[in-house]
């Protein structure tokens, strides 16, 4: 009995959490090419390199949000389906850290151009690195748990 | 073969987890430490907190907002302790993984701990947010983009709220693995 209340729990809080990143799902399409518009719009020549670059540093940030809500969208939803320790779940958290990690580099390098060229002030923290680094952690750990179910099945 | 025996990739992995938890488990006590000592040495070296300052008070718009200014000084108090706590109690889940605890009872209650703690700081400093509220901004603007932050504009992120939600989740699923290991442990 306590079982499947745990596992109605996980259900219901993944589902609300897929929700959420589903909404940032939509946003970071709609973003992407709402940063494309003056590329598509202006004429070439009244285009600095700046801008060019301004621009396309925010695709690129844009783009890897996206495939880091991405990963995030099918662990959840796949915990929503009851999956909880299969390869494919902990596949979606372990590619979710990975991306993380990688977003946050570039998020460094493409502050800093802002910062030297543009003289914006961003505020980059380790945060994005930690997230992707606990996110790894915690696959391993239900890499763990997939292994003994795995078992168990054999077994049973 | 007993319960106990893992197969020699399950042991590798196992073995990596351990020293990772090793190192991260030093890296958080670093991190508490540092953060002990950055806030004794504001607390203590540069004197009482700006927000208990009356003149301070006195040079925003209104006298009269003190009590506001008190009351989220007494929150801004609170909130570094939580902090805190909350580096100790990672580092206390780490030396468990670091054991080998990686699903027992007392790993899932600490990880259950974190994911409130996360959730209480955020009730706190959304507070401090809301009392400050009319307090004038820096002068000069910080551009801010984080990829689990959700401002609607109120000024309160509910980044945390969900973050604290996924940990407690995190928990859940852990305890859904315990249960594994137990009914394994029984059948072996």
């Amino acid at each position: 009995m306590k079982n499947f209340q745990n596992q109605a729990k996980i259900i219901k809080v993944s589902k609300n959490i897929r929700s959420i990143l589903f909404a940032g799902l939509v946003l970071w399409m709609v973003s992407i090419p709402v940063f494309l518009i003056p590329f598509i719009f202006l004429p070439k020549e009244k285009m600095p390199s700046s801008m060019i670059c301004e621009i396309g540093g925010r695709v690129l940030l844009a783009s890897l949000g996206l495939v880091v809500n991405l990963k995030l969208f099918r662990f959840f939803d796949r915990l929503k389906n009851g999956h909880l320790f299969d390869a494919q779940t902990v596949g979606n958290l372990d590619a979710a850290g990975r991306w993380w990690i990688v977003l946050w580099l570039f998020q460094g390098l493409y502050y800093q151009i802002e910062y030297q060229f543009f003289g914006h002030v961003m505020v980059w923290g380790g945060s994005g690195l930690f997230a992707g680094l606990i996110l790894i952690f915690v696959s391993w750990l239900l890499k763990e748990a997939q292994e003994l179910q795995e078992e168990q099945e054999l077994t049973v | 073969m007993n319960a106990t025996d893992v197969s020699p990739k399950a042991s590798a992995r196992l073995h990596r987890i351990k020293i990772v938890s090793r190192i991260a488990r030093l890296g958080v006590i670093g991190f508490l430490l540092f953060t002990i000592w950055f806030l004794s040495r504001v607390w203590i070296f540069q004197g009482t907190p700006v927000l208990f300052d009356k003149l301070n008070a006195a040079s925003a718009k209104a006298v009269h907002q003190y009590p506001l200014f008190l009351c989220a000084a007494i929150l801004s108090l609170i909130t570094p302790l939580i902090l805190c706590v909350w580096y100790w109690k990672l580092a206390q889940l780490f030396h468990y993984y670091e054991r080998g605890l990686i699903f027992a009872v007392k790993t899932i209650r600490c990880i259950k701990f974190l994911g409130l703690l996360c959730v209480i700081n955020w009730m706190l400093v959304s507070t401090i947010h809301l009392l400050l509220q009319d307090q004038p901004s820096p002068s000069q603007p910080m551009r801010r983009l984080e990829f689990f932050s959700f401002d609607f504009g109120w000024g309160v992120d509910f980044g945390p709220l969900l973050i604290g939600a996924i940990i407690v989740l995190i928990a859940w699923i852990m305890d859904e693995g315990r249960k594994i290991q137990e009914e394994q442990e029984l059948t072996v």
